[in-house]
């Protein structure tokens, strides 16, 4: 009974890993899609930029995000000097807007701020917008690798013409969790930055990476984001996305 | 034969000291005539091969552009004064007419006012043309407005790059003066309205018009020399001119500090502090183990024999350095103190054999034969072990390791040659003449350390525990050892406290101008503009200057020139200046207001940024919100204004007449549509960037960080070889300098220890003995790096070369201990360490206080290099002295038990 018992298990097992092989490239990409676009999240979060010459600062942050990460908003908690600015993304990016309680004014950024840094951060506007690689890239599988110890799926993401700016970007996916462990970001012939994921945990169902790693290979800086607390799945009103709710304290 | 030889040197000495004495005095002088040629230059260029494309492309460099070198003048304190002081200081400099060709110290401002639009971006001409719409009050403010919005606030990439922050400082700069002169005009009348108002357009469409740090606080000249930095006296000499006349005219401007830095000051400052590094510590050094050998030997006069011995053998090894290098480095200016520390233990073996001979009642001729014999083949061995571990230094390819290399190698073989052949003489003569004048027998005392013996021998007995206890101890620091990290930044191995580099960092901080920038030469002007768009368009850069600066292209001049003719057109069409009405004042003091909410709001993007200067300026225009009482110079204009408003109005009509038609002008003067061409450029920006020959054209790239660390250089260097292969610069020459020392490190690390096997190998002619040998040094090295590790001491340029040198000096501990033993046998331990185990001791007390010497140099990578070595030999002594006794007692007792 034992034996028959541990034989259906192990051809469980079996059948689910023919199963995870037989997945088509595009079934891969769906299921990323799916882990990691999110109804809905709010966490705080902790930024650490450090330059190339050494100098850190570190900034913390509320953020709500909906509707797949299609609107986002960040409130800065940390330090004092910025406690209150808040910046208010939609339509993946596309429109960004800055408000601080200092001059109680909404400022509109430039139309090609998403490809630019978000505050001196190594992080651009469309790294951290929503997106959907499906929609916003051309795809090719290029095979498995195993990245810091975890077998991954390795794919090729040409940007289309609405996708971000990149000339490419080269994804490794976690095989078992369908999550992004790494992303190296090219120009047309070299690498500009690669984002590394870790501290990966399992909250309310989604798996998470509580710390994500940019590195700028092209001077040398790196920023750190560290998610302090997390919550996904919560209702949040549509006015929390507006430019009037800006302006409430 | 080399018994053959010591005992002929032995006789030699005993029968014919005085003949010895003086054909050594006859070579020593020839010696010093020749050493006094030598000549020292102390930048890491000197380090690199010569024939390294990068390097020669860096001395052309300096022959091609008369101001790649120049004297700065830097001067910190009060703006007022730094203004005043600038005019002083600038004409007494310039008077030197043999060696100071110009000074400059203030903006091309003709040029700049005939052709400054144009020098502008097509977008942020765009962005500023409403600007020129209508000078009247309420219009052009609200203009003034709407270009800070469109260029600064809403645009976050506006302040992205050093070379836009230093814009938009410069912009805020202007706007901070227009609003403190408007103020002035509001609180004090008319008086100097014309010359305020002028002033004020000015900083607002040219900017501050001296060489003056966004702070105010920093002001910097410019001297060109007529001579180049190669010309080390003159260097010196003009040097301490300008230093002196600084002192003189900056005594009458309290709280004002000024001095020299860059290039010119840097390399007189290094030069004078290694001679005098040189001297000092040779002289510490001597003194420190004369003093040692008076303790230990409690005798005067072998102490000063040795210290003669030493001084004829360093004055042969200068002489031979100016024969073959000519000129000393960073690396070789302390070969001096090398020698003194490594000379003296040839004199140390010799002196206390001959005294332990002499107290065993020996003749002279008998003590002098086995001194030399005893100790003698230990010396030979142990100077060509070390000579030879230096000499392995001559493979590198960096002048500086190579030139060691001949230096210190033909140094210690000369050294080792005078001390065998004066000090032998010098006791001889010694003794006879005591002899004669007190005409009974000298009574020495032995002086053997019996402790060392009964130590060793104890070590013998428990060898099994202690070489368990010395692998647990090397493992814990091998593990350390494994851990040490390098510094790359070579400031760091600067003489520490100069002014020149005092100065030097302030200027970094206050203008993000550094010397550590990449240079590239072009053949034309459109190669210098390709060159200057791909360097900008890296993220790394941070600025860049290049002749096309100046001169713009022929596509780019269209381009500027049409939004230059509509300013032009705006300007000459709304001439009248009409008064602001008093229904307009509220309006205008929103305005004002408007123009703090965009300060406000570009200080906070500028913070959450990183870009510091920019914050900081704005808080000098709209307070600081983390202040207590933040005071904001536009909120002070407002309220000013708002408590009387009828004669406030009056006011601001007063000032704007004056400023409306000074902004006209100077703004119609910019808006030439003339193209500019290169033959409008003023003489000192052809100077800068056009080859004294016209033929090249110099592009300068200024990386947006601090480049050292490891990391960033590398990439720094491999982008700028990408962007084109001629690049040259301090930053590339040092990393590719930094690859060659790693390289040829390694190389002659592990050549050396071959060399060295060999040699032991030829001595002892038994692998045993060779291998026993080497055991201590390289557990040594091991102990030596872990150790280092372990007190925070990182692994510099010139430390690294410790690794190769302790090789051949560490080296000697053991082979003279193992010379004794072969000499007095198994089961002599104690003996040989009694005897020997002084000599060891005290040969590397004295190499350790010589390279201790060091620490106290000012050039901080000699005392870098004295203190590894100071550590090294002093591990390496105590690897020797534990362990040997140990593994010679596993052995006697394996024997022991075989037999």
């Amino acid at each position: 009974m034992k034996k028959s018992g541990l034989f259906i298990i192990l051809l469980a097992l079996g059948y689910q890993r023919a199963a995870a092989q037989t997945l088509t490239p595009q079934e891969i990409i769906r299921k990323i899609d799916t882990t990691e676009r999110v109804a809905s999240s709010w966490s705080v979060m902790r930024q650490i930029i450090t330059t190339s010459g050494g100098k850190k600062r570190t900034l913390e942050m509320e953020t709500w995000m909906r509707d797949r990460n299609d609107k986002q908003l960040m409130v800065y908690t940390a330090p004092k000097r910025v406690k209150g600015d808040k910046i208010l993304m939609l339509n993946d990016g596309d429109d960004i807007w800055f408000y601080t309680p200092k001059t109680d004014r909404v400022r509109h950024l430039a139309s090609h701020a998403k490809k630019q840094k978000v505050q001196g951060s190594d992080f651009a506007y469309e790294d951290i917008s929503g997106g959907e690689i499906e929609k916003d890239y051309t795809y090719q599988l290029l095979g498995e690798e195993k990245i810091v110890g975890v077998d991954c799926y390795k794919f090729e993401l040409i940007p289309t013409a609405s996708g971000p700016s990149y000339a490419k970007l080269i994804l490794w996916a976690d095989k078992e969790k369908f999550l992004t462990l790494r992303i190296d970001y090219y120009e047309p012939d070299e690498i500009l930055k690669r984002l590394q994921m870790d501290d990966i945990r399992q909250i309310d169902g989604h798996w998470t990476a509580f710390k994500m790693l940019m590195k700028n290979l092209q001077d040398g800086g790196e920023t750190i984001m560290e998610i302090l607390k997390i919550k996904y799945d919560i209702k949040i009103a549509d006015k929390i996305f507006t430019t009037k709710n800006l302006k409430r304290r | 034969m080399r018994e053959k030889i010591l005992k002929w040197i032995a006789h030699s000495a005993e029968k014919r000291a005085g003949m010895m004495l003086i054909g050594i005095l006859i070579l020593t002088v020839i010696a010093g005539g020749l050493a006094s040629r030598l000549k020292l230059t102390m930048h890491f260029k000197n380090l690199m091969p010569q024939n390294h494309p990068m390097v020669q492309e860096f001395n052309q460099v300096i022959d091609d552009y008369s101001t790649a070198s120049m004297i700065i003048i830097a001067a910190t304190g009060e703006e007022k004064d730094l203004k005043q002081f600038a005019d002083e200081i600038a004409g007494k400099v310039a008077a030197l007419k043999e060696s100071i060709k110009r000074v400059d110290y203030k903006l091309e401002r003709d040029f700049i006012l005939k052709h400054g639009l144009k020098l502008q971006k097509a977008k942020d001409l765009k962005n500023s043309r409403d600007l020129f719409k209508d000078l009247n009050l309420l219009p052009w403010l609200r203009h003034l407005n709407d270009n800070f919005e469109k260029t600064w606030v809403q645009d976050e990439e506006s302040i992205s790059t050093k070379e836009k922050e230093n814009n938009a400082v410069m912009f805020l700069d202007g706007i901070k003066f227009w609003l403190q002169s408007l103020q002035a005009a509001i609180e004090n009348g008319d008086s100097q309205l014309d010359k305020r108002a002028e002033t004020a357009a000015e900083r607002l469409l040219i900017g501050d018009e001296y060489m003056i740090s966004p702070d105010k606080d920093m002001l910097l000249l410019f001297a060109q020399p007529t001579f180049t930095i190669n010309e080390m006296d003159r260097v010196i000499a003009v040097e301490n001119r300008i230093d002196s006349l600084i002192a003189e005219t900056a005594s009458r401007f309290p709280g004002l500090f000024a001095g020299t830095t860059g290039t010119f000051a840097l390399s007189r400052d290094e030069t004078v502090a290694a001679s005098e590094d040189m001297y000092i510590t040779s002289l510490l050094a001597l003194g420190l183990i004369l003093a040692l050998f008076i303790i230990s030997f409690r005798m005067w006069v072998a102490p000063i024999f040795a210290g003669i011995s030493l001084i004829v053998g360093i004055t042969w090894a200068a002489g031979f350095a100016a024969l073959s290098v000519g000129t000393l480095n960073i690396m070789t200016s302390m070969f001096s103190v090398i020698l003194i520390g490594l000379g003296v233990d040839f004199s140390i073996h010799i002196i206390s054999v001959y005294i332990e001979k002499r107290a065993a009642g020996k003749t002279i001729a008998e003590a002098l034969e086995m001194a030399l014999l005893k100790s003698g083949n230990g010396i030979i061995t142990g100077s060509l072990t070390t000579a030879f571990a230096f000499l392995t230094l001559t493979i590198s390819d960096s002048a500086g390791m190579s030139e060691f290399g001949i230096v210190a190698g033909s140094g210690v073989i000369f050294c080792m040659l005078a001390t065998l052949l004066t000090l032998p003489a010098l006791l001889s003569f010694r003794d006879r003449i005591l002899h004669r004048w007190r005409q009974k027998k000298h009574v020495v005392r032995s002086p053997e350390f019996k402790f060392l013996g009964s130590m060793a021998e104890a070590i013998s007995r428990q060898a099994v525990l202690v070489l368990i206890v010395l692998l647990v101890i090397t493992a814990v620091l091998t593990y350390s050892a494994w851990q040490i990290t390098f510094d790359y930044n070579y400031l760091n191995m600067e003489p520490a406290g100069l002014t020149s580099i005092k100065l030097q960092h302030r200027m970094e901080d206050e203008f993000d101008v550094t010397p550590d920038f990449a240079i590239v030469t072009t053949r034309s002007i459109d190669e210098s503009r390709k060159i200057t768009k791909a360097a900008k368009d890296l993220k790394m850069v941070g600025m860049v200057t290049s002749i096309s600066e100046y001169l713009p292209s022929a596509e780019e001049q269209d381009k500027r020139l049409q939004v230059i003719k509509e300013i032009r057109h705006s300007l000459l069409q709304n001439k009248t200046i009409r008064p602001l009405k008093p229904a307009q004042f509220a309006a205008y003091c929103d305005e004002l207001n408007r123009l703090e909410d965009n300060i406000i709001e570009l200080a906070q993007l500028a913070f959450l940024g990183g870009q510091e200067k920019v914050d900081k300026k704005c808080k000098e225009i709209s307070g600081d919100f983390d202040a207590e009482n933040r005071v904001s110079l536009v909120a002070n204009l407002v309220q000013k204004l708002k408590s009387d408003p009828a004669q406030a109005v009056q006011k601001l009509n007063n000032f704007n007449t004056e400023f409306a038609p000074h902004f006209r002008n100077l703004a119609l003067g910019m808006a030439t549509t003339t193209p500019v061409a290169l033959a409008d450029l003023p003489e000192d920006i052809k100077d800068r960037f056009i080859s004294n020959d016209g033929s090249k054209f110099l592009v300068t790239i200024y990386p947006k960080e601090q480049v050292w660390n490891l990391e960033f250089l590398e990439l720094f260097t491999q982008r700028m070889q990408k962007l084109d292969p001629r690049v040259t610069g301090i930053p590339t020459i040092f990393y590719i300098l930094i690859d060659i020392i790693g390289r040829d490190g390694r190389v002659a690390g592990g050549l050396t220890i071959i060399i060295v096997f060999l040699l032991l190998l030829l001595d002892f002619r038994k692998i045993s003995y060779a291998v026993l040998a080497m055991i201590p040094l390289i557990v040594g090295v091991i102990w030596m790096l872990g150790t280092m590790q372990l007190l925070g001491l990182q692994l510099t340029m010139v430390n690294l070369m410790g690794l190769p040198l302790i090789i051949g000096i560490g080296i000697d501990d053991g082979v003279h201990i193992l010379h004794r033993y072969q000499i007095e046998g198994r089961g002599h331990i104690r003996a040989v360490f009694s005897s020997t185990g002084k000599a060891v001791l005290l040969t590397s007390l004295t190499t350790m206080l010589a390279f201790g010497s060091l620490f106290f140099a000012t050039y901080r990578g000699l005392g870098s290099l004295g203190t590894a070595l100071f550590i090294g030999v002093g591990t390496c002594y105590l690897t020797s002295t534990i362990i040997l006794p140990a593994l010679l007692g596993l052995l006697e007792m394996k024997l022991k038990v075989n037999n």
